[in-house]
């Protein structure tokens, strides 16, 4: 690449701007200047900035989760011969033909109760996808439910999160986390596990027996573990799920209560999903996840505790100098 | 589940990222990236029997994408890319396609290896970015930076990124110009 710091500059302003000033989604004022009006050189490089963009974009450990939701839908819009194209599409290719639908409004009239609550639970679910990805620890106990009506039990252990990307699950055996793009194991006395893909984590350490004796003692399932990040579950219900909202009495709190269904028919995905979100924080107070009756992870908010900034960081973890491998 | 719906799933799983990638790029609104990324999936789909199996998947892939963002550009309000960027972005994408890797996350180390010899200032700020997710206004705040000096960090920092990404995808055949 010849070396011309004048029209590099400019073309590094305009993709920054593009990428940089669409946070929410709109593009900066002023800095939208059509691509058309630069010469060849310059909109190649410009390609490649983009490019750049999305390529370290698909690097984030949300990239993988939202891969698989892409798949999800793609394979759902299979099954269904009329769901060919997404909506949007869908509406705009026949927007003339949308005039037809006031016949359908009968329709739509009776549907409305319907979607009002649906557009109602994915408010909510909107506000607690939001509030539970703030960078704020949460501590949770935790305790799986094997048989249908069983409320008791004492909590397998304890869950620490912190925003979208920081987990951290205590047992005697070892200490699961995630922090951003990586999680990792520490397995007593000094040995660490890291990945950027859980599936890897939870692969080594099976086959190590670590993560075995990990979930065997905690009474989890490795597909339990990836959906314990509530940020993700809220997000989960929004897409995959059909929602369902109401206002309940939690202890002295007014709460809502989000009651998912699964729509798709995938196993490793809970069949049911309960949310008690705070009324007025959308602090999630509880949460169950219900793969079969006699299969429910429950979580329970605990009153908050002071931990430290590290602490989803494995060396938080560790005594001494750990002999890490890293999982490819 | 078919079959072939079922082999088709391991299609759509083996080019998710690089076409997730490609559209991205190539749309202002990233929330368009869903839509365009099923529309494209289903009409590939339809379309299956058309498709040369002798030839690879990825750029026919890519030749759905391609018609279906123009005619996303002239229907929506969208910042309409020229043929010179898609181009050079297709490009983009063969060469990567053509790098050593069985899988995108095989051929992304190279990248990877990039954004970790980048000197430790414009590191952070692609950490923040892209792996924790930060806003511009978030960053910025957590390392104590304006917002505009955080852009600029940012900038420098996909800069640098772009010339290492070069570095080392010159050794192969390269179909891309130097710009």
């Amino acid at each position: 690449m010849t070396p011309d710091p004048s029209w590099k500059e400019d073309v590094l302003r305009l993709a920054g701007a593009w990428i940089d000033g669409h946070d929410d989604g709109t593009p900066a004022a002023g800095a939208a200047s059509p691509p058309s009006e630069h010469g060849e050189v310059t909109q190649r490089y410009l390609a490649d900035l983009l490019l750049v963009d999305a390529l370290l974009s698909n690097m984030s450990h949300d990239a993988a989760r939202e891969r698989e939701r892409r798949i999800r839908r793609v394979m759902q819009a299979l099954d269904e011969p009329a769901a060919t194209v997404p909506a949007r599409a869908r509406v705009l290719r026949w927007a003339p033909l949308l005039t037809a639908a006031a016949v359908l409004l009968v329709v739509v009239l009776g549907s409305w109760i319907q979607f009002a609550r649906q557009s109602l639970a994915d408010d909510v679910l909107t506000a607690v996808n939001e509030v539970s990805a703030e960078a704020t620890d949460r501590v949770y106990s935790f305790r799986r439910v094997q048989a249908a009506g069983e409320a008791g039990g004492e909590p397998a252990g304890r869950l620490y999160l912190r925003g979208r990307t920081g987990l951290v699950i205590v047992c005697d055996q070892a200490v699961l986390g995630r922090n951003a793009d990586q999680f990792w194991v520490v397995v007593p006395p000094q040995e660490v596990f890291l990945s950027h893909d859980f599936q890897w984590i939870d692969a080594r350490a099976t086959q190590d027996e670590v993560g075995l004796r990990f979930v065997q003692q905690l009474s989890l399932e490795s597909r339990h573990i990836p959906l314990m990040q509530l940020a993700s579950v809220a997000e989960l219900m929004q897409h995959d799920y059909d929602v369902t909202v109401s206002r309940v009495q939690f202890g002295p709190r007014v709460a809502d209560l989000l009651q998912g269904q699964r729509r798709s028919a995938r196993a490793d995905l809970p069949a049911i999903i309960r949310l008690w979100s705070d009324h007025a924080s959308r602090i999630i107070q509880r949460a169950e996840l219900s793969w079969a009756p006699d299969n429910t992870l429950v979580l329970e908010l605990l009153p908050a505790e002071l931990v430290a900034d590290q602490w989803y960081d494995y060396p938080a973890h560790c005594q001494g100098v750990p002999a890490v491998q890293h999982v490819p | 589940m078919s079959h072939a719906k079922k082999l088709f799933e391991t299609l759509v799983r083996e080019h998710a990222d690089m076409l997730t990638v490609y559209l991205r790029s190539a749309l202002g609104n990233v929330s368009d990236v869903d839509d365009l990324f099923q529309e494209t999936m289903v009409v590939a789909w339809r379309r299956l029997d058309d498709f040369d199996h002798t030839r690879p998947f990825g750029p026919w892939l890519r030749g759905i994408a391609r018609k279906l963002l123009q005619a996303h550009y002239r229907q929506a309000r969208a910042r309409r890319y020229t043929p010179a960027i898609l181009d050079r972005l297709e490009a983009r994408l063969a060469q990567l396609g053509h790098h050593p890797g069985d899988t995108w996350r095989d051929k992304l180390e190279m990248l990877r290896g990039c954004v970790q010899a980048l000197p430790e200032h414009y590191h952070a700020v692609v950490t923040l970015r892209y792996f924790q997710e930060q806003a511009v206004a978030q960053l910025a705040h957590t390392l104590r930076l304006s917002i505009a000096a955080a852009k600029k960090r940012l900038q420098r920092a996909r800069a640098l990124v772009l010339d290492c990404m070069e570095r080392k995808l010159a050794p192969l055949s390269s179909p891309v110009d130097q710009p």
